[in-house]
């Protein structure tokens, strides 16, 4: 199978500069300069199909960013394979940069002091890319994110929800092959994440864009990415399903529940309270207990409305995160 | 090649934006020619001549090459260049598909052009109220041949800047060496003083290095106080300059940006 992305043993190291604390130290540092060698990324193999919508996650400093930056031509290996659309991307060709688009949440693409249809303007030409294709992703894109009303003004002026949009609709005229995006919903509020989520989703789906997606935000991952690949210490900690990877952690359910105040609420066996007080118990629970400990409960105490929910988003992160064992699909 | 006039086309349109930045720039430069007048009025006072310039060929050289300093941006380029790289931004010149170096000097010539315009209303403003007897050289060759050197010595600038900038990648920090650079630059293309007030060696070695035909060679023989023979040697040493600027601002970006950590940027 043709692969559109490919590494094999990547390896990225850099040299960290390092100082003692304080005045003596700095003038030390003046004279002799001590390195130390960090692994950024490790040994790391990946192959990704056409179309794919591949998540990547992991702490910060797990090697994420260092990863799409070696994909995308912007550093070189230290050793491995790289093979991004067939091209070795630090070369920086301009046949390979016309294929794929990358959007870093903190880094913009965008001119501040001209509209965002300016800069479109200017990414026509760049990309040479023929008026009827222009028009026609502009209009599209414009109207998947209802935002033909400020194509026209500042971007300064633009809040940082509108500006990312414009950010995503700049990267996508060109119809890049390859869609990169580090941390595109950083800081921005629900409502825009979950519009910039589905854009994404139909750009995937109507277009066939291969989409390389890092985030901290696992709802992301959670609703674009049928497959995700784990970073930890710049090794690749896990690479299969995401729904499997979120089921292996997600060991748990969390069931609330409200009672008289004068039934004793005991807590079952094997379970881990949350929260308590005299009319309520919030309890994390084996998943695979969940029904006959509903059923204990119920036959026990006065039940008055209970709820069962999947365990918080953000302690299976955590779990994930910590874990020691391999995960690998 | 359209790719380079839209950038050319939005950087022109940039310069227009803020009302207050375009005042400011034309109030600058119409400062710095009417404080050099009083200065040059004082130094000649009771004198015809200083190192062979009259009053008046002094501030027409000093009128033309305020005009052709003022049109200059490529100090903009190594600022720039070398913060977006500090910041780890340049990384979005790289991921396009334009050369770095074509997209900094069309920027900085789109910013030319549109100080085209408040650069000549100053200098006529200046040259009113100074009442400077300004007499360019309307000779043909004379005026090609100034005109070329100055459009060359700011592609050179451009050039020279973009290397500076590049140097980030290597050094990071380069404010210092930026200030230092800057300070020798503007003596050394005779945007000071003219560089014929020089003599001896220093003269000598300074018609050799690129600077001086920036400005005071462009100046000179705009305002007709240099021969056509000696424009043409200036013009021969800028053009061996600017190959070597070009080429090392290609080497030094491919062998910089192949060694570059970028990590934590």
């Amino acid at each position: 199978m043709n692969h559109i992305l490919y590494t094999k043993g990547l390896t990225k190291e850099y040299k960290r500069f390092q100082k003692e604390a304080g005045l003596k130290g700095s003038f030390r540092a003046l004279f002799h300069r001590t390195y130390e060698t960090k692994a950024a990324l490790s040994d790391f193999d990946l192959k990704v199909e056409e179309g794919e919508f591949l998540g990547l996650i992991g702490p910060n400093g797990a090697g994420k960013t260092t990863l799409v930056k070696m994909l995308t031509g912007i550093i070189a290996p230290t050793s491995g394979e790289i093979s991004v659309l067939g091209f070795y991307p630090n070369k920086l060709e301009n046949a390979f940069k016309k294929q794929y688009a990358v959007v870093m949440g903190q880094k913009s693409q965008l001119i501040y002091e001209m509209t965002a249809a300016d800069t479109f303007l200017l990414f026509k030409e760049m990309y040479d890319i023929p008026t009827e294709v222009y028009r026609r992703n502009l209009e599209l894109f414009a109207d998947l994110f209802d935002s033909r009303e400020y194509l026209n003004a500042q971007v300064r002026t633009l809040s940082l929800g509108e500006r990312m949009k414009m950010e995503l609709i700049t990267s996508l005229l060109h119809n890049p092959r390859v869609l990169f995006l580090d941390e595109p919903t950083i800081g921005l509020d629900a409502p825009a994440q979950r519009q910039i989520r589905e854009f994404l989703k139909e750009v995937n789906t109507r277009n066939g864009t291969t989409i390389l997606l890092t985030s901290h935000y696992m709802e992301d991952i959670r609703n674009l990415c049928p497959r995700s690949v784990v970073l930890k210490e710049g090794r690749k900690a896990y690479d299969g399903g995401t729904e499997e990877l979120f089921a292996s952690f997600q060991t748990h359910k969390k069931i609330t529940v409200c009672y008289e105040e004068e039934s004793p609420f005991i807590l079952p066996q094997g379970c881990e309270i949350l929260e308590q007080n005299g009319h309520k118990a919030v309890f994390l629970c084996p998943k695979e207990r969940s029904g006959s400990i509903l059923a204990q409960l119920m036959r026990e105490i006065r039940l008055l409305d209970v709820s069962v929910e999947e365990e918080d988003i953000s302690v299976v992160v955590e779990k994930i995160y910590r874990s020691h064992r391999e995960v690998r699909a | 090649m359209k790719k380079y006039l839209e950038v050319f086309r939005w950087s022109f349109k940039m310069q227009l934006i803020w009302r207050l930045d375009v005042v400011m720039t034309l109030a600058a430069i119409l400062g710095e020619i009417i404080a050099a007048g009083v200065l040059w009025n004082a130094a000649f006072s009771g004198r015809e001549l200083v190192s062979g310039f009259t009053f008046h060929g002094m501030l027409s050289y000093y009128l033309t090459g305020s005009l052709l300093v003022s049109l200059d941006m490529s100090p903009r380029i190594s600022r720039e260049v070398s913060r977006l790289i500090r910041e780890g931004s340049f990384s979005k010149h790289m991921v396009t598909p334009m050369n770095p170096f074509g997209f900094f000097c069309t920027k900085a010539a789109g910013q030319s052009a549109s100080r085209l315009g408040f650069s000549f209303l100053a200098a006529a403003i200046a040259a009113g109220l100074l009442k400077i007897n300004i007499s360019p050289s309307w000779a043909l060759p004379r005026l090609v041949l100034g005109i070329s050197t100055a459009l060359l010595g700011l592609l050179f600038m451009a050039g020279y800047h973009y290397v500076i900038g590049i140097l980030a990648f290597r050094f990071v920090e380069m404010e210092f060496f930026l200030y230092l650079q800057e300070a020798i630059l503007s003596f050394a293309t005779g945007a000071l003083v003219p560089l014929s007030l020089l003599r001896g060696p220093l003269a000598d070695f300074l018609r050799f290095l690129p600077f001086p035909h920036v400005v005071f060679t462009p100046a000179m023989l705009l305002t007709d106080q240099m021969s056509v023979a000696e424009g043409c040697l200036s013009l021969a040493v800028l053009l061996v300059w600017l190959a070597a600027i070009l080429l090392a601002g290609q080497w030094l970006y491919h062998s910089l940006r192949t060694r570059y950590e970028g990590v934590g940027v």
